[in-house]
């Protein structure tokens, strides 16, 4: 569950629901500290259960931190993804996302617990830590109304937010790290705090001398190089803190959390101020402990001979998928995704291991990618993509390599193929309900089985060769998971009974397939702490263990009777090996971190929460209200601001107001510029934004703007305006957007167009009305710092009218990307058009062009090259037209990460250049055209503030000429804060 | 030598030695091989030689912690059918609608729809039409025709091709509307002649039929006398002679009218008139009349002064002329309709009258699935219920009801249950504002 809840963002979620037209159907069950909202009558039914885990972990946060929230939180569930998740946020308002879909168990990277408990548990751990003031933070909140959440537009809110939030200014491991330790012993030693993945990942790379990341390190490359990704922050940032706890106490653990009288703001002075020593040392410290602490572990797996295997392929894979081999063709079929390339189905030769890509997996997820299955009877590989989001069910031709998508949204994965009637089984999430299906061939609908109750959950299914047989891992409630087996025929007649192969306890029986003769079935599991491959005899009902390994074995297929392949953990992902088909005499159990700590220090043992049962918790009693979510604003918060107007300093208030979903905010902005020379009725600026769901009211008084007092680019204007867009979306199925919005305004007292900075007004009174069209279907590998492929048109239409006088205008722009055979490299053409239906010598009806158009400082799209105005090498809105034809070709080198360059509060993870040439003709079928070219390059530097905020250094060169002119030069510098 | 102390503490010693090498000996394998000993604990974390993890957790919360509200209804809302319907534009805007809403709830509407005809008649183009068919629905209402629907003889009756064509006959419709026909149908000597062949016959005779229409007939048809002159041999061989019309001229005819009855009857000035009549004259020479006024049944019926009224009703002379009449006049399911009460209640209906004209209706009465709802009293029932009646017309509905998934459904008692749902209702108008 990343924080990827930082406020603008989990703001963005919001509203993004608002564009999902959900404001009819909130409805919210309100208690003292909690708002819990939820949009349908189809998740009515886990609310109390949901309200009970709130108070519950409420109740021991409180007690354990001395906590108690500023606001209510507001809780909103959510069914947007096929497997659970977690979001949240204290600034500036207390919110958490909570997906209620169940889990996904690859790798055993989640726990199989009672998700809403374990989700409370852990979110509020990050309330807490965002919301519980130090007592100077206290005293700015009162100061400015509420939490300050730093935003684009106004970036003195960076160091308002860290007045009133100073804990926000810590990187992501920190949090992660610090909910993940907590949501561990809030579950009774259910979490990963205690998981056999962590201690695989930390084991591997001491046994492959790997590079532990520094502080700075794992942020800038870690969290993003690496095949695991985010991930890292989480197994880092947990592991850290199970150290600490283990050397010092898990009660100084909470203490670096907490504040108190004396407690210091900042994460890594708090952590001194608690432990004696600076952050990065104890890093160091650590490093070397758990080299120390996986050196004995090896000890402990090398007691007994470790499994010999021999590597199908050198080719890292990243995550993979379940694999499949194909007899036929000595071919190996799974799913991968690494850094530098999209996720794809790939097929890997067994006797050259030489792999082809066959066809992308649209919104292939971390460690298991996609489901994938194969019916060799008809040469089809049936995989789901939108892994993120709502899966699809697709099937890819072997024989013509072509691709059909056979069910949109389904929400069904965990795909097996039944060889007898070649029908689909496969699990569906609906609802937070793990349900049975089966999707008989043709494959154009899906049939209900068995929907299991709240809380049980099957996964990693199989059928046996003859078809009779249903094999799946099944989780229950408490943690226990089972192998089990159901029979077809009995399944299809409504009997739902299932033998249990095998009890695993906590440990998950991790993709269990059948022999081809169907007389074993060959799983891994965690059982010693290490994952092994198993294999279970349906005659003497016995699990044989097969490997001894010293990292990790999963996802086995029984190859021939002597040979089996699985996947074989390492440091940069998975790899396919061989191992042979025998049974191992003993293994030995290695130490969890995790369990040290219980044993050293029991207090974690008495932070176990109580259960969220009815007799514990009397909901009723708490209940302040039920009833549909009300959307009234109030004051999120009231700070001063410094903006620019034309070449002045203007100072002022800007307010803010909201509701706790964002879905209705008021934003106003006010300053006076107390400076002689500017007329007096234009000394006084104000901006209005006032947003409901899809609407959006803007108003102006001589509009001022931060950003203006860098650079050239000005976007403050004189006069007076009023506008109102409408925006909502006509396909929302991300990757793939269309969103539509419309724009009707009026403009007083103009001096310059509002679009054309350098262009004066004919006249200065005109109404706009503009109508646009954006559609994109991007995507981007792991990695990656920005989209590597895909398309983007966006089509526009925009008359102004003056006097009575229409000047209509249209344009479109067309983009196209795809990825290079060199990691996270790009070729984009790009392509823009417009025509103008008015008299070339008025400025209303014309198109400009010129510059980069990046400020100096900037809050704007960082690559404004790319944009319909901008052409850089030449002055701001040099050239114009009433009709214009542009094209651009881009290049995009792969960025450089640096492992380490600057310090824990400034350094910067990557720099990226990125060629272009550009042409341009205007008023290309008159007398009067003319055209130009351009080249240049932009290099970009991400840099990360105060340890999360990431903001953007970009420079810029570039070299362009009108025909039969001189050549013009422009070099741009710009700083853009907060991306 | 005698053996000596050393000797024997030596021996001892030995033995001491011995039994201390066998005591250190046997420790030594213990703690090699048996120490620490194996506690139960340590002894369930193996599986053969493997040794599992040690991974500290304490109790979890079981399913009885975890309070849902209507899990049932979750799991019931997985269903793919369900799911389906849900995702269906004409379920989404029915299940805004109030009333459909209101009649989910209604248990009667539950059974409705989990009955065996129900949910296939639904699918069936001619009883949506039907269905909407304002007549249909007020008549749906109508406690006489829901008695009537049940009534196995309607039943039977509706399926006839013949009774279909009668009920489209405007004149049969006006006929019915008759209370005098009414009071006839019930009439079992009518229902007798009804099944006559010979007054089927003579019913088409157009002399008859005008001459049903004198009132002079009909008067002397309600004379004993004539009645028993009708039965003489005599006179109805006398009746065939055309000369005895002109002998009924004839002085000589007086000889016969010493016959005290006749005197009688000679007497009577309608008589009189009628003899004049030359259409009675006709009537005389035909044979079937001389049968028919054999009958003592006709005789009967003749001195009937609704059947006098009737006789006279140009509609009724039509209708006695139609041959589908004739041939439902012989069935006995016929014959007993026409003499229940409701029946002819309803016969006065126009909307009966306009559907029994129709013919969805005609074509449906003779579906079996038709014939078995109408005798359902639970669709009765719900016929007279308004909201029913709107549903009925609803043309989403009546989309849907075409979906065989639905019709499932509707069938499916836990759907009925998941309708009640106020919650689903909520969750289905919701449906079609998400993405």
């Amino acid at each position: 569950m990343p924080l990827s809840a930082r406020s603008l963002v989990l703001a963005g979620l919001f509203f993004g629901l608002s564009a999902g037209h959900l404001r009819a159907q909130l409805s919210a069950l309100e208690t003292e500290h909690l708002r819990l909202v939820y949009f349908s009558k189809g998740h009515e039914y886990l609310v109390p259960h949901v309200a009970r885990c709130f108070e519950i972990a409420l109740d021991f946060h409180s007690r354990l931190f001395e906590y108690t929230p500023s606001e209510p939180v507001t809780v909103l569930i959510q069914d947007f993804g096929d497997f659970g998740n977690g979001g949240a946020t204290g600034v500036p308002r207390n919110l958490i996302s909570v997906g209620i879909s169940p889990f996904h168990y690859s790798y055993e990277t989640m726990p199989a617990v009672e998700r809403m408990s374990w989700m409370m548990n852990h979110e509020l751990a990050h309330i807490v830590t965002m919301d519980k003031p130090s007592s100077s933070a206290r005293f700015f909140r009162s100061l400015f109304g509420g939490k300050i959440a730093p935003i684009p537009e106004a970036p003195l809110s960076l160091l308002y937010g860290y007045l009133t939030s100073p804990r926000l200014y810590a990187p992501s491991w920190f949090f992660e790290g610090q909910a993940v330790f907590m949501e561990t012993w809030m579950n009774g030693g259910l979490g990963r705090a205690l998981g056999a993945y962590d201690e695989m990942m930390f084991r591997t790379m001491v046994r492959d001398s790997a590079l532990f990341y520094d502080i700075v390190g794992l942020e800038a490359e870690g969290t993003k190089a690496d095949f695991q990704v985010g991930a890292n922050s989480y197994l880092y940032g947990t592991r850290f803190m199970s150290y600490l706890a283990l050397q010092y106490g898990p009660e100084k653990v909470v203490a670096w959390n907490n504040h108190d009288r004396e407690s210091m703001n900042h994460f890594a002075a708090r952590f001194q101020q608690v432990f004696g020593a600076p952050l990065d040392e104890e890093w160091a410290r650590w490093i070397v402990w758990e080299q120390e602490w996986q050196r004995e572990n090896l000890t402990l797996i090398r007691t007994h001979p470790i499994t010999p295997y021999r590597r199908i392929t050198q080719t890292l894979l990243g995550s993979v998928s379940r694999p499949f081999v194909d007899r036929k063709r000595n071919v190996l079929y799974a799913a991968v995704n690494y850094p530098g390339q999209v996720a794809h189905l790939a097929a890997i030769d067994l006797a050259t291991g030489a792999k082809r890509r066959l066809h992308d997996v649209r919104g292939g997820t971390l460690f298991y990618v996609t489901s994938l299955a194969h019916d060799p009877s008809t040469e089809t590989l049936f995989f789901s993509t939108d892994n993120n989001k709502w899966r699809d069910l697709n099937a890819y031709d072997l024989k013509t390599g072509r691709t059909t998508m056979l069910l949109k949204d389904c929400r069904t994965g965990d795909f097996v193929v039944n060889p007898s009637d070649q029908s689909l089984w496969g699990v569906r999430h609906y609802n937070g309900i793990s349900s049975l299906v089966r999707i008989p061939a043709p494959y154009t609908e899906w049939n209900l089985v068995y929907a299991w109750p709240y809380g049980k959950d099957i996964f990693d299914l199989d059928i046996s060769p003859d078809g009779t047989m249903l094999t799946a891992a099944l989780a229950e409630l408490d943690g226990t998971q089972k192998l089990i087996a159901m029979n077809t025929a009995d399944l299809l007649a409504g009997k739902t009974s299932y033998d249990i192969l095998y009890d695993f306890d906590i440990s998950t029986p991790a993709n269990f397939v059948f022999s081809p003769d169907g007389k074993h079935l060959f799983g891994s599991s965690y059982y010693s702490g290490v994952s092994n491959i198993v294999r279970y005899d349906f005659e003497t009902k016995e699990m044989h263990w097969l490997t001894n390994c010293e990292t990790g074995l999963f996802r086995p297929t029984p190859v021939s009777p002597d040979s089996i392949l699985a996947f074989l953990y390492t440091g940069q992902g998975f790899v396919p090996v061989m191992i042979g088909n025998t049974s191992v005499e003993s293994v030995s159990a290695i130490r969890y971190l995790g369990n040290e700590i219980a044993k050293r220090h029991p207090v974690v043992r008495s932070w176990h929460v109580r259960r969220p049962s009815a007799a514990n918790v009397n909901l009723d009693s708490l209940i302040t209200y039920r009833g549909e979510y009300k959307t009234h604003i109030s004051l999120v918060s009231a700070y001063p601001v410094v903006e620019g107007y034309k070449n002045f300093a203007g100072y002022g208030m800007r307010l803010s107001f909201a509701d706790p979903l964002y879905s209705h905010m008021i934003d106003l902005t006010a300053s006076y510029t107390p400076n002689a020379v500017l007329p007096s009725n234009e000394r006084v600026h104000a901006v209005l934004n006032y947003r409901l769901w899809e609407w959006k009211m803007t108003a102006t008084m001589n509009g001022a703007d931060f950003y203006d007092l860098f650079g050239p680019t000005k976007t403050s204007r004189k006069g007076y305006s009023l506008s109102l867009q409408y925006k909502d979306y006509a396909i929302f199925d991300e990757p793939e957007t269309m969103d539509y919005r419309f724009t009707v305004g009026g403009y007083w007292g103009l001096e310059r167009l509002p679009e054309f900075q350098n262009i004066v007004a004919s006249f200065d009174r005109f109404w706009s009305f503009d109508a646009r069209i954006n559609y994109q279907n991007l995507s981007k590998s792991l990695g990656a710092v920005e989209y590597e492929k895909g398309l983007e048109w966006r089509a526009a239409t925009h008359a102004n009218i003056v006097l009575r006088e229409v000047y209509p205008r249209v344009s479109t722009n067309l983009g196209y990307g795809f990825l290079l055979p060199m990691n996270h490299s790009s070729l984009w053409l790009r392509t823009a058009g417009g025509i103008s239906f008015g008299q070339r010598d008025n400025p209303f009806a014309n198109f400009y062009f010129g510059g980069f158009g990046n400020n100096w400082v900037d809050v704007g799209e960082i690559w404004r090259y790319r944009e319909d105005h901008s052409f850089p090498g030449l002055a701001i809105n040099q050239i114009g037209g009433i009709n214009y034809l542009k094209g651009m070709l881009e290049w995009n080198l792969p960025p450089i990460r640096f492992r380490h360059l600057g310090f824990q509060t400034l350094y910067s993870n990557w720099m990226r250049l990125s060629l272009f040439t550009a042409a341009i003709g205007t008023n290309v079928d008159k007398i009067s055209r003319s055209t130009a070219i351009s080249a240049g390059a932009q290099l970009d530097f991400r840099l990360v503030l105060f340890s999360s905020f990431e903001s953007t250094f970009s420079l810029g060169y570039a070299r362009a000429a009108e025909k039969n002119q001189r050549w013009s030069d422009e070099f741009m510098v710009s700083l853009k804060i907060l991306q | 030598m005698a053996p000596s102390s050393t000797g024997s503490a030596g021996g001892r010693k030995r033995l001491f030695a011995a039994g201390g090498i066998v005591v250190a000996a046997l420790a030594i394998i213990y703690f090699a091989f048996f120490y620490p000993p194996v506690s139960s604990d340590d002894a369930a974390g193996t599986i053969g030689g493997i040794q599992k993890a040690e991974k500290y957790r304490s109790e979890q919360m079981t399913s009885e912690d975890v309070n849902l509200e209507d899990p049932e209804f979750q799991l019931l809302l997985q269903s793919d059918q369900v799911q389906k319907l849900i995702g269906d534009p004409n379920f989404q805007a029915l299940m805004q609608d109030a009333r459909f809403a209101e009649l989910a709830k209604d248990a009667r509407f539950a059974e409705l729809m989990q009955g065996a005809y129900f949910a296939e008649l639904m699918q069936d183009a001619r009883f949506a039409e039907l269905a909407k068919d304002a007549r249909f629905a007020e008549l749906a209402k109508d406690a006489r025709f829901a008695e009537l629907a049940k009534d196995a003889r309607f039943a039977g009756l509706l399926q006839s091709a013949r009774f279909a064509e009668l009920m489209k006959d405007a004149r049969f419709a006006e006929l019915m509307k008759d209370a005098r026909f009414a009071e006839l149908m019930k009439d079992a000597r009518f229902a007798e002649l009804a099944n006559n062949a010979r007054f089927a016959e003579l019913a088409k005779d157009a002399r008859f039929a005008e001459l049903a229409k004198d009132a002079r007939f009909a008067e002397l048809m309600k004379d004993a006398r004539f009645a028993e002159l009708m039965k003489d041999a005599r006179f109805a061989e006398l009746a065939k002679d055309a000369r005895f019309a002109e002998l009924a001229k004839d002085a000589r005819f007086a000889e016969l009218a010493k016959d005290a009855r006749f005197a009688e009857l000679v007497k009577s000035a309608r008589f009189a008139e009628l003899m004049k009549d030359a259409r009675f004259a006709e009537l005389m020479k035909d044979a079937r009349f001389a049968e028919l006024a054999n009958n003592a049944r006709f005789a009967e019926l003749a001195k009937d002064a609704r059947f006098a009224e009737l006789a006279k009703d140009a509609r009724f002379a039509q209708l006695l002329k139609s041959a589908r009449f004739a041939e439902l006049a012989k069935d006995a399911r016929f014959a007993e309709l026409m003499k229940d009460a409701r029946f002819a209640e309803l016969a006065k209906d126009a909307r009966f009258a306009a559907l029994m004209k129709d013919a969805r209706f005609a074509e449906l009465a003779k579906d079996a699935r038709f014939a078995g709802l109408m005798k359902d009293a639970r669709f009765a029932e719900l016929m007279k219920d308004a909201r029913f009646a709107e549903l009925m017309k609803d043309a989403r509905f009546a989309e849907l009801a075409k979906d065989a998934r639905f019709a499932g459904l509707m069938k499916d008692a836990r759907f009925a249950q998941l309708l009640k749902s106020a919650r689903f209702a909520e969750l289905v108008k919701g449906v079609n504002r998400l993405d």
